[in-house]
């Protein structure tokens, strides 16, 4: 339980943990968490659950070292154990077979995107991505994605709303998910509000026990107090308070 | 058998020994404590036990009553004068021995007890209007001095309970049921029911979510009020009775309660506490800056604060104020101190008096410089222009009526409204039930508290057993240990009626 079967490194700076955990592996589904301790006095880090195999019985996250986890990436070898590891957390990510679906990443906001990709492929779904290209992250997740991808665009910084933005005008999207950075998702979430258009985003938030105990995560989403861990990752974007969010999501004290 | 003890030769012995007057004429022993000066600057235990001179003398004081009120105000009935008899005759092992028979933390009752309104407060010395026996810091003595001592003793390696098949008892003589049962929750009331039902000869495995053991004992706690160490050592004593416990499991998310029963298990305690913060729903609450007491202390005692890199919660100069005047605030605003802040604050919309915090908690919160601030609410928080919080605006209050509660309940003063300056806020203004997730055929309130029959804390569902804070609302942790017993005793009669009826 919790020993480390691989470790593929896309980079110098991103790599794909396999650990082995039957049961996760088991239970976990697209769009839910874990949190690591990588060592018994370290701190807890949610990662989201990138693939995983009931029958293996292993599951998949990817390190990325601007993370805060440059020490970690090249302390882990494998066949260590991870002392702690709990999950499968938060809620399942919903697909609706079928649907023409639009993701859009950025930055750290690509990684947890990679399942739910995988599993709207699985599910018949037409999928599109806007991605940055000069995350790190998305050019090494590309050859996850590709083969998934009807239409994949990688753009500067400065294009991704825009080309987002291309893609629902010009586009039938059923759905729009997204995450990244809370500025973007804000006018991205506007504009396809303004169009009719159905968003959701995925929050990336400091937790710290992730089980509902400290709060830390909360976000106002339809008026009310949410907390990512236990009623997210993914909410209605049209919903969520994202001025307040980025408020929060500075650090403090 | 605590009556049978009381007739004892040398129980009768130890109270012809001194004259009840002479007794009475001893004053109740001072608990040690740290030099002010020195503890603010650590998390060392501010309380540093009593000496076993002090003990023993305090324990002369106990008049062993024919009646005695303390074991009635006790949730788990402790036999008091028993093992308060055994300390004044120096025989500490027999001491806790005579404590191990109903209380599996008696370290930590010891401790974070409010014996002041449950033993203590039924205790003879009261009537005489004389202050009454230290049982609190007794009961602290007995168990630290079997820990200590235990340190110099060596313990076989061997698990206690290996079975012998042939006569279906366990190495130690107690029986041995093949029957497992699951506590969901390795707080107070998990301890105490998974203990008792191991000695009653149960398979006990405790699943806890966190990856510390101890639930609020340690999360909630600090270290200058619990130490962590006597708590492990607590569940030391459990594994070697055989509890098996296995943390990182998050029942309903990694495990499902159908799971438990597939995996064997043939009855459930669920005793996931109520840890889920309130929030005071007011303007201003989701700035950075203001935090739940759980974050705040979750923060400091699992020293988690590395999450944030640079940016852990160092106060130096700054100004904290801690919004409620429970006992989770007062841990919070002596952490704060600790920390180093200017101003540490508890900010209480009611009186000193109506505080619900242990007086010895509000004592130790004053001497160390904390400032409190009553009949103050706060009303909205207040930001600068970069966002972050720079002060809170508070209404005056001033005390009107007793409510439901009994306590006067603050009604606002008209035009009565105030700034203070405050870099943090942590917000400690009660909990809600961790409600447990998808269980299905258990009753439960409003709240999310799981609604049991309260003779044997059984829940709607068959077999699914529950207690302390997830059924009574945030509490003690004796109240939450003395559910934990009594869950045990009529989970494991219902067993034994079950394992009856097939014998027949």
């Amino acid at each position: 339980m919790n020993e480390i079967i691989s470790i593929h490194k896309y980079s110098e700076k991103t790599a794909r943990i396999r650990i082995n955990n039957p049961v996760i592996a088991s239970k976990g589904e697209p769009g839910q968490f874990i949190i690591i301790k990588f060592n018994p006095e370290g701190v807890r880090i949610p990662f989201s659950i990138i693939d995983s195999d009931a029958e293996g019985g292993w599951i998949d996250i990817i390190i990325h070292r601007a993370d805060g986890l440059d020490e970690v990436l090249d302390i882990l070898q494998p066949g260590e154990i991870v002392p702690d590891l709990l999950g499968p957390l938060g809620n399942p990510a919903v697909i609706e077979p079928g649907t023409t679906l639009l993701f859009f990443g950025d930055g750290s906001g690509v990684v947890p995107l990679v399942p739910l990709i995988h599993e709207a492929k699985k599910r018949g779904c037409r999928v599109k991505a806007v991605l940055s290209e000069h995350s790190s992250r998305t050019q090494c997740l590309l050859s996850e994605i590709d083969e998934e991808c009807e239409s994949i665009v990688t753009v500067s910084d400065d294009n991704l709303l825009e080309s987002a933005l291309n893609f629902v005008a010009s586009e039938h999207i059923d759905k729009v998910i997204m995450s990244g950075p809370t500025m973007m998702m804000k006018r991205l979430s506007a504009e396809t509000k303004k169009r009719g258009i159905p968003a959701e985003c995925l929050l990336n938030m400091l937790m710290i026990d992730g089980i509902g105990l400290c709060g830390i995560c909360r976000v106002i989403v339809g008026g009310k107090r949410k907390q990512t861990c236990t009623d997210g990752p993914i909410f209605n974007a049209h919903e969520v308070d994202f001025d307040q969010l980025f408020n929060r999501q500075r650090l403090f004290v | 058998m605590i009556k049978e003890g009381r007739d004892a030769d040398w129980r009768r012995e130890l109270r012809d020994r001194l004259s009840a007057k002479k007794r009475t004429a001893i004053p109740r022993v001072k608990m040690p404590e740290l030099p002010v000066e020195y503890r603010i600057h650590n998390n060392r235990e501010v309380n540093e036990g009593l000496s076993i001179e002090q003990a023993v003398l305090e324990a002369t004081r106990c008049l062993d009553c024919p009646d005695p009120g303390c074991i009635k105000g006790c949730p788990v009935h402790n036999d008091i004068p028993g093992f308060i008899k055994n300390i004044q005759r120096r025989e500490y092992a027999e001491a806790i021995k005579v404590l191990n028979r109903t209380t599996v933390l008696p370290a930590v009752c010891g401790r974070v007890c409010p014996q002041e309104n449950q033993c203590e407060a039924l205790c003879i010395y009261n009537k005489m209007g004389k202050k009454p026996v230290a049982i609190g810091d007794l009961e602290r003595f007995a168990a630290d001095f079997e820990r200590e001592i235990s340190g110099h003793v060596k313990i076989p390696k061997k698990r206690e309970d290996a079975v012998d098949s042939k006569n279906g008892e366990t190495s130690s003589g107690r029986p041995f049921y093949p029957i497992k049962v699951a506590v969901i929750g390795s707080g107070p009331s998990g301890l105490s029911f998974a203990g008792d039902m191991r000695l009653r000869g149960y398979g006990v495995s405790v699943f806890e979510a966190l990856s510390e053991i101890g639930g609020v004992l340690k999360y909630g706690i600090p270290e200058f009020c619990l130490p962590n160490y006597v708590v492990d050592n607590e569940i030391e004593k459990l594994k070697r009775i055989g509890v098996e416990f296995r943390k990182d499991i998050f029942i309903g998310k990694t495990y499902s309660y159908e799971d438990l029963f597939k995996m064997g298990f043939k009855g459930l305690y669920i005793a996931t506490g109520a840890g889920k913060p309130r929030f005071m729903e007011i303007p201003g609450e989701n700035l950075p800056g203001v935090m739940t007491a759980n974050e705040y202390l979750i923060r400091l005692n699992y020293d988690v604060s590395r999450i944030f890199g640079i940016n852990n919660v160092d106060l130096a100069a700054k100004k904290v104020a801690i919004i409620g005047g429970g006992n989770t605030a007062i841990d919070a605003v002596r952490f704060a101190v600790r920390q180093g802040a200017e101003r540490a604050m508890i900010v209480y919309r009611r009186g000193m008096e109506e505080m619900p915090a242990r007086k010895e908690e509000i004592r130790h919160a004053i001497e160390e410089g904390v400032e409190f601030i009553t009949l103050t609410n706060p009303i909205e928080f207040l930001a600068d222009d970069r966002g972050r919080l720079r002060a809170m605006k508070v209404q005056k209050m001033e005390l009107g009526l007793p409510d439901e509660s009994g306590r006067r309940s603050p009604q606002p003063i008209k035009d009565a409204i105030e700034e203070i300056e405050v870099d943090l806020v942590v917000e400690s203004v009660g909990y809600l039930p961790n409600t447990p997730v998808r269980l299905e055929g258990v009753n439960m309130t409003g709240k999310g508290e799981i609604i049991v029959d309260e003779s044997s804390m059984k829940s709607s569902a068959s077999a699914i057993y529950a207690g302390g804070d997830i059924v009574r609302g945030p509490a003690t942790v004796i109240l939450a240990m003395g559910d934990g017993r009594k869950a045990a005793a009529s989970m494991s009669a219902a067993f034994e009626k079950a394992m009856g009826e097939i014998k027949l």
